[in-house]
């Protein structure tokens, strides 16, 4: 059992006037130790909502888990005390990283308070049951200098001064280093980065990618890194998750993954990008409606190669190679479609 | 005056500065969004804007089209100088020009059915009747590849692509001849980009259109322009044939924003890229080239003077003294 994070049947519904909206379907995901786990979809395929089930932050009072279990280190993280969880392993053994770093910041407190408001209550050194009540000082020296440790490893210039300063002052590319920082101050076993580089222009996508890619091998860290870029998942992710309205359908080591893709999905996604040997291509047709989504596999009604077989029921996990797995009726055979 | 061939739309020198003011109001600064702008676009083609956030494209885009009066230069628009006419003076000449917004979304009055909101502009600009106007707006309806019975629904009803295909149909029913596609695809999935470029290029075919098509994303840009313009902070930095530029760019910056996107099957761009830094503040701009704080190839020269935009080779400018050496690691 070496996976630090194991997603099993996991079913999400939203409550809304509607109806349900039935948002993630039997969900199975893994994260291994030390890896970078890309879950690539389009928007509303449930990227979000996995990653916000797995923090443990969907909202109450609409959101209904209907089965699956969430095994992260061996707790289960939808069985135990909300409370517990809270204190012990949210902001402390999985951190979040969020695709705005301009609404992530309090606009009337400076960066700085808000580090320490942040070391406060989830430093490495402070006792997790402990009420933070107190912030003893000789903790707070030692974490002011982990603080301008880190702000120096994630190359960002003075940063004296840029704790000092308002979130306004500070660049997006600065903000979403402060926000990378601070994801790894508690020092955690996994880093939820929810589209962290979608709001940035590309020469600052390349060198936060850059840094997020070394830093997650230097200090060991699993990140689940979320993504609608296809290019980006490639750059940084060791193992790619593709899902499609609320369904995983394959999930490859990245190699593998872009150089034979075994789900039609995943094939016509990859050809969609605007390229020399595709020209443009899109898929045709719509992403469904969640609150009542297409039977079997989802995939079916926009799909070349469904049968009656995939309206029936959704494909069981086919392995198509080491750690590649797809979940379709009729998988692409890339070599037979290489001869043709 | 009037320039020989084709040129539909002439930019000479435009500038367009924003006062910055201090608690008091009073100016301290000014913004160069815009600096010394030269360029052509001729009948028919896409001519591509490129840059970073801001780097002034999108001010461009709307100075063009009179939002932001210029602060300096000339647009010339099928021989017709129309810097600084007022609204009235001009309307009948920018019914050829038209804009579509970033955000089709916004730009949609949410109480408005679609129908109302295709309506509006042929009501202000031709003097058809309302069954005339009905005619017309059916038609395009189709070519945008959407059903007559989107007229009854409200804009929150139908999906961002659909959005996009309303927000052209609208400006299409006054039959321009030249539109500015203000970041046409962005926020769109990769899936329904594909096919509202497809649109783009038809569209283009059917009504002989000629787009100044301003975006961020690179690929999209090489995929359906003729030219590209490259801008960096206020200014045009290189300018070319797509394939040149994306073949052999010659500027740095351009260079840089190249080796920044990442291409799958090819090197890692966490492994590769070589730029270090972020653009100065567009307030306080260095002296001489705005490049070159971050540039590897500056040297004492750059901060002299501002680099003009040097046809270095036929049909390809670029703005920069030393454009002809390699870049160190890129």
């Amino acid at each position: 059992m070496d996976d630090l994070l194991t997603v099993s049947d996991l079913e999400v519904g939203f409550q809304t006037e509607s109806g349900l909206a039935r948002v993630l379907d039997r969900v199975n995901f893994h994260v291994g130790r030390g890896e970078i786990v890309g879950l690539v979809g389009e928007s509303g395929c449930g990227k979000t909502t996995l990653a916000r089930a797995i923090l443990g932050v969907l909202p109450e009072n609409s959101a209904r888990i209907a089965s699956g279990t969430i095994d992260f280190d061996g707790r289960d993280l939808l069985a135990e005390d909300p409370q517990d969880l809270g204190t012990e392993v949210r902001g402390r053994q999985i951190t979040f990283v969020p695709q705005d770093p301009f609404s992530s910041f309090n606009p009337v407190f400076t960066i700085g308070a808000q580090i320490e408001e942040l070391m406060k209550w989830k430093s490495p050194e402070s006792e997790p049951a402990a009420a933070a009540r107190f912030y003893p000082r000789a903790r707070r020296r030692s974490d002011r200098a982990r603080v301008l440790d880190l702000l120096r490893t994630v190359q960002l210039p003075d940063p004296d001064g840029i704790l000092k300063k308002y979130p306004h002052e500070v660049s997006g590319g600065q903000r979403q280093r402060l926000m990378i920082a601070m994801a790894l101050l508690p020092e955690p076993q996994l880093i939820i980065a929810d589209e962290p580089t979608t709001a940035l222009d590309v020469t600052i996508q390349a060198q936060i990618l850059k840094l997020l890619k070394r830093l997650a091998a230097e200090r060991g860290v699993s990140v689940l890194f979320t993504t609608h870029d296809l290019g980006t998942a490639y750059e940084i992710c060791d193992r790619i998750t593709v899902m499609y309205a609320g369904q995983e359908v394959e999930s490859a080591p990245s190699d593998d993954f872009f150089a034979a893709p075994r789900h039609p999905y995943t094939k016509r996604l990859l050809e969609s990008l605007p390229s020399r040997e595709h020209g443009i291509s899109g898929i045709p047709g719509q992403i469904p409606a969640l609150i009542d989504p297409p039977s079997g596999c989802r995939f079916h009604p926009r799909c070349t190669n469904a049968s009656a077989r995939c309206a029936a029921a959704r494909p069981g996990v086919t392995q198509a190679g080491p750690a590649h797995r797809v979940r379709c009726h009729h998988p692409v055979d890339a070599a037979r479609e290489a001869v043709s | 005056m009037t320039p020989p061939g084709t040129d539909l739309l002439r930019l000479e020198g435009l500038q367009k500065y924003f006062p910055i003011r201090n608690v008091w109001k009073r100016r301290i600064g000014w913004l160069k969004a815009l600096d010394d702008v030269s360029l052509t676009v001729e009948k028919g083609e896409i001519l591509g804007v490129v840059g970073e956030s801001g780097c002034g494209k999108s001010t461009l885009g709307k100075t063009v089209m009179g939002i932001h009066p210029p602060t300096g230069g000339r647009i010339v628009f099928e021989g017709n100088d129309i810097t600084g006419l007022k609204p009235h003076q001009s309307r009948d000449l920018r019914r050829d020009l038209q804009y579509t917004y970033q955000d089709p979304g916004a730009s949609l009055d949410p109480r408005w059915k679609i129908g109302k909101s295709l309506d509006e502009p042929l009501v202000i600009h031709t003097g058809l009747d309302a069954a005339a106007r009905r005619e017309r707006v059916r038609d395009i309806l189709s070519a945008v590849g959407l059903p007559e019975s989107h007229l009854d629904l409200y804009p929150h009803e139908i999906s961002g692509g659909q959005q996009r295909r309303v927000g052209l149909a609208r400006i299409l029913t006054l039959q321009p001849t030249l539109v500015v596609l203000d970041e046409p695809t962005s926020g769109l999935d990769v899936s329904v980009q594909a096919t509202v470029l497809n649109l783009f290029l038809d569209l283009q075919k059917q009504f002989d259109l000629t787009y100044v098509f301003i975006s961020h994303d690179l690929s999209v840009v090489r995929m359906i322009c003729d030219r590209v313009a490259v801008m960096y902070l206020g200014k045009v930095v290189e300018l070319g044939a797509t394939e040149r530029i994306f073949d052999a760019p010659r500027h740095p910056y351009t260079r840089s924003l190249l080796s920044a996107i990442p291409q799958i099957g090819k090197q890692r761009i966490t492994e590769s890229f070589w730029l270090e830094g972020e653009p100065p503040d567009p307030g306080n701009l260095p002296s001489g080239c705005r490049f070159r704080t971050r540039c590897p190839l500056a040297e004492a020269q750059c901060a002299a003077g501002i680099p003009p935009l040097v046809e270095h080779l036929p049909g390809h400018a670029d703005a920069c003294l030393f454009s002809d050496r390699a870049v160190p690691g890129g």
